[in-house]
């Protein structure tokens, strides 16, 4: 069966100016929810950069000298070389030794390079500039305690004549701040999860009010022996557009958020350098979201027709 | 799909509609009809005939499987209709014109937009449609009032419209529900003559009528329901048998 382009189109485009009120509040609902949906997708991928390093208990990770870090000749205490497989096999010993240690994990050059990779997947130039092997090896530690921490971090840290170029620990704040905004994360999902179902309604009652308003041709069509996809195209179509453009309108709003984030961290250098989103992560935001408009506006659509059509 | 109903229908049976043993009882516990063993042929006309509630329309309904029948089978062509699945129920239709009472137009279409788009809408190309439509039109006498809306022509014009978008598709079947009900004996007659025409060119015409004028006129075959059952099917039939046929029937239905 074919399906004339022109005849959809054209169905299509005077349903929607038909309906054109409750074709823009299906639109800004959509929007808005989705909107509020990738934002909070944001915030998370924000978090998660952010705290990568912190899953899983690891409080504290040791990072050995690397050649980057190399500085032969500086007065200060300092690395000297990069760290040797001895010294690195010194440091794993010690810390499979400390009754302290509940467990831990190696991260080779080649395991940061590809957490790098991960991380700047949006930013192709910035991932051409890092040289993996200058990169540094280091050990991601879980202490059988979180109060231990200090102690494991004082044991290592400064210790450059091993090989350990320096000790990161999980701080405090970092700590209150991720449970704040999982609880922040979790009422705006709820939130968007509400809006998301009213644009579901709104799209579904938008369908109805077009099928009714075309009731007699709709009638004419079963008569003559119309396909229900036939008569449904239109009409999924009128439900995809308004879920498109929402979710479209959403994309933009998530981008520009992205945008300002980003100056965000920028402008509080040291607290959260660690928490940013990348463009990628954005455009990865931007298609789900478009995917859920997409699919809420066709679900609606088929729910608002199926009245109609069971034949 | 449309093809191989149509060959089905054409060439492997003589019998174009067979009811056998068909019962429809609806939800409200009203039997529209009980028991019909009937059989049509290919390219008969028949005037099915019976007081209002007599179960006419209901096997209009079931040709079409609008409704399903409770028992019994009924075959269109070599189908049938109660193991056809709903996708396919689409393509049935396409063999089967409607022509009813109250023409069905669509109001803001002209002459020509109306036939045209039940071409459309069963996904004929548009070469075919521009080819069939002026066609139609002409077959049905209305070529000169393509572009005129259905408001701007008279009842007898009006169903001529619809039988020319019931016939544009070249149906097996044409399925006609009181098509002179709305129409002045005069317009009722050409209705009549139109659709004899469209019987001779092959097509199986079935037509619920009260208008006994017409039915004595014609003297086809008759088939009369009453309270669903099957009273009488006789070759060049009159509306009734009794002497005042219409004012008893009325009253006893």
């Amino acid at each position: 069966m074919a399906l004339h382009i022109g005849y959809v189109t054209r169905e299509t485009a005077v349903s929607l100016k038909r309906n054109l009120l409750m074709t823009l509040a299906g639109i800004l609902t959509v929007a808005v929810s989705l909107f509020l949906f990738g934002g909070v997708l944001l915030l998370s991928r924000m978090v998660d950069h952010g705290t990568a390093r912190w899953k899983n208990g690891v409080e504290l990770e040791v990072f050995l000298c690397s050649k980057s870090t190399a500085e032969p000749d500086s007065p200060k205490p300092a690395c000297r070389s990069e760290a040797s497989d001895g010294q690195i096999a010194a440091v794993r010993t010690e810390l499979e030794q400390s009754p302290d240690v509940r467990r831990f994990r190696f991260f080779s050059k080649e395991d940061a390079f590809n957490e790098a990779k991960r991380i700047f997947a949006g930013d192709p130039e910035l991932l051409a500039n890092i040289d993996p092997e200058g990169l540094p090896v280091s050990f991601r530690v879980a202490p059988k305690k979180a109060e231990l921490t200090e102690k494991v971090a004082a044991h290592f840290q400064g210790r450059f004549n091993d090989g350990v170029d320096t000790v990161l620990t999980a701080k405090e704040q970092v700590r209150r701040l991720l449970a704040g905004i999982r609880w922040i994360r979790g009422l705006f999902f709820a939130i968007a999860g509400v809006l998301l179902a009213s644009s579901l309604f709104l799209i579904v009652n938008t369908i109805r009010l077009a099928t009714f308003a075309r009731r007699r041709e709709i009638q004419v069509m079963k008569l003559v022996g119309a396909t229900n996809w036939f008569i449904r195209v239109p009409f999924m179509c009128e439900g995809l557009i308004q879920g498109a453009i929402g979710a479209g309108l959403a994309f933009a709003g998530v981008y520009g958020l992205r945008v300002i984030l980003s100056d965000l961290v920028d402008r509080s250098k040291n607290l959260f350098s660690a928490f940013y989103v990348t463009g990628g992560d954005a455009i990865a935001i931007g298609l789900l979201i478009v995917a859920v408009g997409a699919t809420v506006g066709a679900m609606g659509s088929a729910i608002g027709l199926r009245r109609f059509l069971d034949a | 799909m449309n093809q191989s109903f149509r060959a089905g229908g054409c060439t492997l049976a003589r019998v174009m509609i067979r009811f056998e043993s068909v019962t429809k009882t609806y939800k409200g516990g009203v039997t529209a009809v009980k028991d019909l063993t009937l059989e049509i042929d290919k390219g008969e006309f028949v005037f099915l005939v019976g007081p209002s509630g007599s179960g006419k329309s209901t096997c209009f309904r079931l040709l079409m499987k609008e409704e399903v029948a409770d028992t019994g089978k009924i075959w269109v062509g070599d189908r049938e209709l109660s193991s056809l699945s709903s996708w396919k129920v689409p393509y049935l239709r396409r063999n089967m014109g409607c022509v009813f009472q109250d023409f069905k137009l669509l109001p803001y279409k002209t002459v020509y937009e109306n036939v045209a788009f039940a071409l459309e809408v069963i996904g004929k190309p548009r070469s075919v449609v521009k080819q069939q439509v002026p066609q139609i039109l002409d077959l049905v006498g209305l070529a000169k009032k393509a572009g005129n809306l259905p408001s701007e022509l008279s009842g007898g014009e009006q169903q001529r419209v619809s039988i020319a978008r019931a016939f544009a598709n070249r149906p097996l079947i044409l399925l006609a529900d009181e098509p002179t009900g709305n129409l002045d004996p005069a317009n009722s007659a050409g209705i009549m003559r139109l659709l004899d025409r469209i019987n001779r060119t092959g097509t199986t015409v079935v037509m619920c009528t009260h208008d006994y004028g017409i039915v004595d006129l014609m003297r086809r075959r008759v088939v009369e329901l009453n309270r669903g059952v099957l009273v009488r099917d006789e070759q060049q039939g009159a509306y009734a048998t009794g002497p005042v046929p219409v004012v008893s029937a009325e009253a006893e239905g």
